[in-house]
């Protein structure tokens, strides 16, 4: 075949392919793109599409997780069924949604009034009867609903009149507002559509009316018209749209495939937004990123063990590695600014000479190196890796990395030495109960002190603030010696977003509230 | 080229007919025993040993002594930390590529990678060639219930998504070397099985071998000298190829984090954890991908001249 | 005479007895291979870790409640009395709810299964556009510069895995130059071109590999018949170099070619996990890996299935390729 003939039988499907490539046209979205100065009235209208990390399973409130941003749950479930409380992560207060009010003398009784006028969007009343339909729900045997720690705590519900629902807990609880808030129990779906065909979505009196879900592909969210708190929501379109790879998830926002991303984790990825002129709305917590150690058995079981990690491990050098400096070393367990907050309480400083006197009296005592594996996902990978580089270098370690995708099951099943995890919170409860309180089901380190202990049931029943700093004191201290968590640093849960998204706010751990956001153009 | 000139060439090869039928194209069993006669003078062939060749086979051999020898060489261990992270090239041994994300040295980590890439890259292509082609070669000679049997399974293991066998495989044995190179190389077997049968039901019907049989051979040597060596060529050209993707493969397997898990360095799997830093410091995936690019490029170009060198005869356009 | 294995001549028949015999036969090879993938399926989930239960049940499982889940879920009984109850099942046409996200199985598969089949097509026919072209050429020209080129580029294309492939097309063809869009799936029905234009880097990223692999072996195969006689003879003749290449020698060399492109399209078919990752398609590939690790045994084994029956009628297609390339293996199949 002669080369000119060759050359054109090749051309052909490149023009092709070019040709319908230019035929779409593409748009890229600068993060300017908002043109002229911003109005200061919200504006009504505008379909808004935001790029997640992942996916909601389920739409049915028993099935969603705890409220979180990680997950596409608070988003969803917040659209679709807005909450009755809502805790506000900046300041740590609970504020009022569709409940009226919520409020107890004893911090054991407590008196939910709803809103008058709710309607569910299939024209059902939400009143006090579907409240106490959606918590026996979650209670039912063979429920799997997240909030089982929280509807175990209630005792009796009582339907004082349409409006007022009267719950009693077992044991008083001076910040259980804040856990109603945190949990799916916040969502309320309608009585009659969790009763019919289990193929049609539940629904809810929120924000926004669910349109259509095509999954692992988009979720279309449309205006809820008899939403009570109008003229919100501002937007008329809400789309979410799952994409796990977070350089990819970057690449469609500035392609213009999105005006706003959720990410968590990948400082690297904010650092190129933030360069590329997006702007970020960072929700700082307290806790942060950290590797849970099973205390129940070897090697971790040896608090000296622990102990040599914390003070073998520079989080300094591991920050540098691993995200290139950017992290927010954790020193305190609650962060700076918030009410809890005792700088002389912190985390020791790295001291390589003690972690290895440590380790030799490990293995003096036990005649063998201390072995353990790192479980870890692939998105922590890299930090496992780190770790296991900077610990090898104090002898007496044997450390392996082993990678599995969902690390979850296993780690709540004890059946791991060192994981990743986290603990956020805006205010340690209900959070820090859950997870370090003997026999809590999320206390996975399996961590049991009686000082602990005692000291987490005041600060949760009290509703006394210095009372509760009080508790709190001890329960941080008691944790930085007993080392059963290894802290790394902050995790600002984070919405990147170009300019034409206006008033951000957000609620628990940073899920988004779409019925506050409004586009400039 | 003219046809009297095309025959002059010819005719150094000697190409003989069959025995049986005068019109059927000579197979290269047969070619074969008659190559030491009519094997031409050295002078009058013409492959030129180019560079290119030289090249290649030293880079392989540099790569496999490296990856032998590794222990011996004056390099640090892969997991120990050297430098700050990302460090461009220096003048020591150790730093003659610069480090890693985590500060390792990057000479060391291609080095050790290597063993793990050749060993997936060989070793499993092996297990794929020898069970598969045998098979495949005795399905497609003796065909009957054998046959049926070997294609029953085969399609099976084809219909399977590879990922759930390989997850399966890696869940039961751990991740580990081992387990890897077993795993990707039983799922290499079923398409040699098939590529092999497919040529050998081609091979097994031309008329060498119906006259081999007449001659009063045994099947086993049928299938064995004549066919066996038609079937090969392709087999194992494919085997080349084949080599090649199950490196990249490891790589892919580890960006899914089902490969050699850590510190453990491999090829496909430097490049996996560079991935994010792409536009910052390309250098730490363009080291591992260089290196793979080299051996694959130069396992083409041997692969390539070991078949000019067995074929004796030219193209006849 | 005797044709390969010492079997008989079939002699003439009337063809419908013929095709009947053939169906019969094509049955039973498909029915074991069916249950041999499905039953294996079953057995592998079983092989990885896990519980599905407490994956279910998360953060508060007490041993109590998974012990009941998973006698809920029927997880308890013996294999053998999962795989009937669950092939009761899929002869009803109930393919049942995927554990963790309760929708039916059928409908995930229904949804997804188009958007691979399409990527998995055009991949191929991507590839095989440029295979079939440039392995002629580089054939015909063994030894010279373009065919040394030619190396060069297929050994690159090889040795890149396909996730920085996919991130690099990202970058060149749709941030940098933005032809297509970076992620997302538009459906054939709501808009063809946007449809093609969602699937375009997805699919050049799967074909590159498969380019090079096929390139080398379609050479590979080509430069063999390029030496055979009748080649010489076509020349002979005075034929055009073109038409012999296309005519004479791409039929003969295409063996190996339709046997390797009907494995890659099953084995695209069977999960382009990475791709869809990167690009975020919802395709077959994501859903498998997902249910895999969560252990959601109902809706792996309804993939696996459906994935398998494609791919029996992908070999059913092949073999008419062999009949039509090769009439020699026509009397053989008898």
């Amino acid at each position: 075949m002669s080369g000119f003939r060759l050359r054109l039988l090749l051309a052909v499907p490149l023009a092709a392919a070019l040709f319908v490539g230019a035929c779409g046209g593409g748009n890229s979205n600068s993060p300017d793109r908002a043109s002229g100065s911003v109005p200061s009235e919200p504006r009504s209208g505008g379909t808004l599409t935001l790029l997640n990390q992942t996916e909601t399973r389920s739409l049915d409130p028993t099935k969603m997780q705890i409220i979180t941003s990680t997950r596409g749950d608070g988003l969803v479930g917040f659209a679709l069924y807005g909450g009755l409380v809502l805790q506000d992560p900046a300041t740590g207060k609970v504020s009022m949604s569709m409940a009226q009010s919520l409020d107890s003398t004893d911090s054991r009784v407590w008196t939910l009034k709803l809103r008058s006028g709710l309607r569910f969007s299939d024209g059902t009343t939400l009143d006090a009867a579907a409240v106490k339909f959606n918590w026996e729900r979650h209670a039912a045997p063979g429920s799997t609903s997240s909030a089982l720690t929280l509807v175990r705590e209630i005792v009796s519900t009582e339907v004082v009149d349409p409006l007022t629902l009267r719950v009693t807990l077992d044991k008083p609880n001076g910040q259980w507002p804040r856990s109603l808030a945190g949990y799916p129990s916040n969502f309320i779906a309608s009585p009659k559509s969790l009763t019919g065909n289990p193929d049609t979505a539940p629904v809810g009196a929120g924000p926004f009316v669910l349109k259509d879900w095509v999954r692992d592909d988009h979720m279309t969210l449309v205006r809820n018209p008899s939403y009570f708190d109008a003229p919100r929501p501002y937007l008329n379109e809400l789309i979410i749209r799952p994409i796990p790879d977070a350089t990819q998830r970057y690449n469609s926002l500035v392609a213009g495939q999105g005006q706003i991303l959720y990410d968590s984790v990948d400082f690297k990825a904010m650092a190129t937004a933030e360069k590329g002129g997006y702007k970020i709305f960072r929700t700082d917590l307290g806790g942060g990123f950290t590797f849970v150690l099973n205390t129940s058995r070897a090697p971790m079981n040896d608090v000296r063990v622990r102990q040599a990690i914390e003070f073998g491990l520079d989080r300094d050098v591991l920050n540098d590695l691993v995200n290139q400096g950017r992290a927010n070393i954790v020193d305190t367990i609650a962060a700076p600014d918030t009410p809890f907050h005792d700088p002389s309480i912190t985390y020791p400083k790295p001291d390589r000479g003690r972690a290895q006197r440590l380790i030799d009296q490990v293995v003096h005592d036990t005649g063998k190196p201390v072995t353990f594996t790192i479980l870890t996902n692939p998105q922590n990978q890299s930090t496992a890796e780190a770790i296991q580089t900077l610990l090898s270098e104090i002898k007496g370690f044997k450390i392996s990395v082993s990678t599995m995708d969902s690390t979850q099951a296993t780690v709540v099943q004890g059946n791991y030495d060192m994981a990743p995890s986290g603990t956020f919170f805006v205010d340690p409860e209900p959070k820090l109960w859950d997870q370090f309180h003997s026999g809590s089901p999320r206390n996975v380190t399996r961590y049991s002190n009686p000082k602990v202990d005692a000291a987490l049931d005041t600060a949760r029943s009290s509703q006394n603030v210095d009372e509760r700093r009080a508790a709190y004191a001890v329960v941080q201290r008691a944790l930085i010696d007993d080392e059963p968590v290894l802290s790394l640093w902050r995790l600002p849960s984070s919405l990147v977003h170009d300019r034409t998204v206006q008033n951000l706010h957000t609620i628990e751990d940073g899920v988004l509230r779409a019925d506050l956001v409004w586009l400039s153009e | 080229m003219t046809l009297s000139a095309q025959k002059t060439s010819k005719d150094d090869a000697q190409e003989p007919r069959a025995i049986v039928g005068g019109t059927q194209p000579p197979s290269r069993a047969v070619s074969r025993r008659w190559r030491q006669r009519s094997r031409p003078p050295g002078h009058q062939r013409r492959r030129r040993r180019s560079l290119l060749v030289d090249a290649a086979a030293i880079w392989l051999l540099l790569i496999v002594l490296a990856a032998v020898f590794a222990d011996l060489l004056p390099i640090p261990a892969y997991d120990h930390r050297i430098g700050r992270p990302a460090e461009g090239p220096a003048l020591s041994v150790a730093r003659l590529v610069g480090t890693d994300g985590l500060g390792r040295s990057n000479l060391s980590r291609l080095i050790y990678g290597a063993r793990v890439s050749l060993a997936v890259g060989f070793v499993s292509v092996l297990i794929g060639m020898v069970i598969g082609g045998l098979l495949g070669l005795l399905a497609g000679y003796y065909r009957g219930p054998f046959e049926k049997i070997v294609s029953i399974v085969t399609d099976s293991v084809l219909a399977f998504p590879p990922l759930v066998l390989l997850l399966a495989i890696t869940s039961t044995m751990g991740a580990s070397l081992p387990s890897l190179v077993v795993s990707l190389g039983l799922l290499c077997v079923p398409t040699f099985t098939r590529l092999s049968r497919a040529n050998t039901l081609t091979f097994a019907q031309r008329e060498f071998v119906i006259a081999s049989r007449a001659l009063g051979a045994r099947s086993w040597r049928v299938v064995f000298r004549e066919v066996l060596p038609n079937v090969v060529m392709p087999v194992a050209s494919y085997a080349f190829v084949v080599a090649a993707v199950v490196i990249v493969a490891e790589g892919s397997l580890s960006f899914l984090g089902l490969g050699i898990p850590p510190p453990s360095p491999s090829w496909g799997g430097m490049i996996a954890a560079a991935k994010d830093r792409l536009d910052t410091d390309p250098q730490m995936v363009f080291m591992p991908a260089a290196a793979m690019f080299l051996t694959i490029f130069s396992l083409n170009v041997l692969g390539d001249h070991a078949r000019t060198r067995f074929d004796v005869r030219e193209s006849a356009l | 005479m005797k044709v390969g294995g010492g079997r008989r001549c079939v002699p003439r028949r009337p063809r419908a007895a013929a095709m009947g015999r053939a169906l019969k036969a094509r049955l039973l090879h498909v029915v074991p291979v069916l249950f041999l993938v499905s039953f294996g399926s079953m057995l592998l989930i079983d092989l990885t870790p896990g519980d599905p239960a407490a994956t279910i049940l998360g953060d508060n499982a007490t041993p109590a409640q998974i012990h009941e889940l998973r006698a809920q879920l029927g997880l308890d009984r013996p294999l053998p009395v999962r795989y009937a109850s669950w092939i009761g099942n899929i002869v009803q046409g109930d393919f049942g709810r995927s554990i963790r996200t309760q929708q039916p199985v059928l409908d995930a598969i229904t949804e997804r299964l188009p958007v691979t089949i399409e990527l998995a097509l055009l991949a191929l026919v991507m590839a095989l556009a440029v295979v079939i072209p440039a392995a002629l050429y580089t054939a015909y020209r063994a030894g010279s510069r373009a065919d040394r080129l030619g190396n060069v580029v297929s050994s690159s294309l090889l040795s890149l895995p396909s996730f920085l492939t996919a991130l690099l097309l990202v970058y060149l063809l749709a941030l940098r130059f933005p032809v297509f869009p970076v992620t997302g799936w538009v459906p054939f029905t709501d808009d063809p071109l946007e449809n093609l234009r969602s699937a375009f880097l997805p699919a050049l990223t799967l074909a590159l590999t498969e380019m090079a692999v096929l390139t080398r072996v379609l050479r590979s195969d080509l430069i063999a018949t390029l030496q055979e006689d009748f080649i010489l003879s076509a020349k002979a003749k005075g034929l055009p170099t073109w038409y012999v290449l296309l005519r004479h020698a791409l039929r003969p060399s295409s063996f190996s070619l339709v046997t390797l492109a009907g494995l890659s399209l099953g084995r695209l078919i069977g999960g382009a996990v990475i791709v869809e990752t990167l690009f975020a398609l919802p395709g077959i590939g994501q859903l498998l890996v997902n249910a895999i690790l969560g252990k959601d045994a109902v809706t792996v084994q309804g993939v696996v299935l459906f994935v398998a029956l494609v791919y029996v009628g992908l070999n059913l297609l092949t073999d008419v390729l062999y009949t039509v390339l090769d009439p020699r293996t026509r009397a053989a199949k008898a």
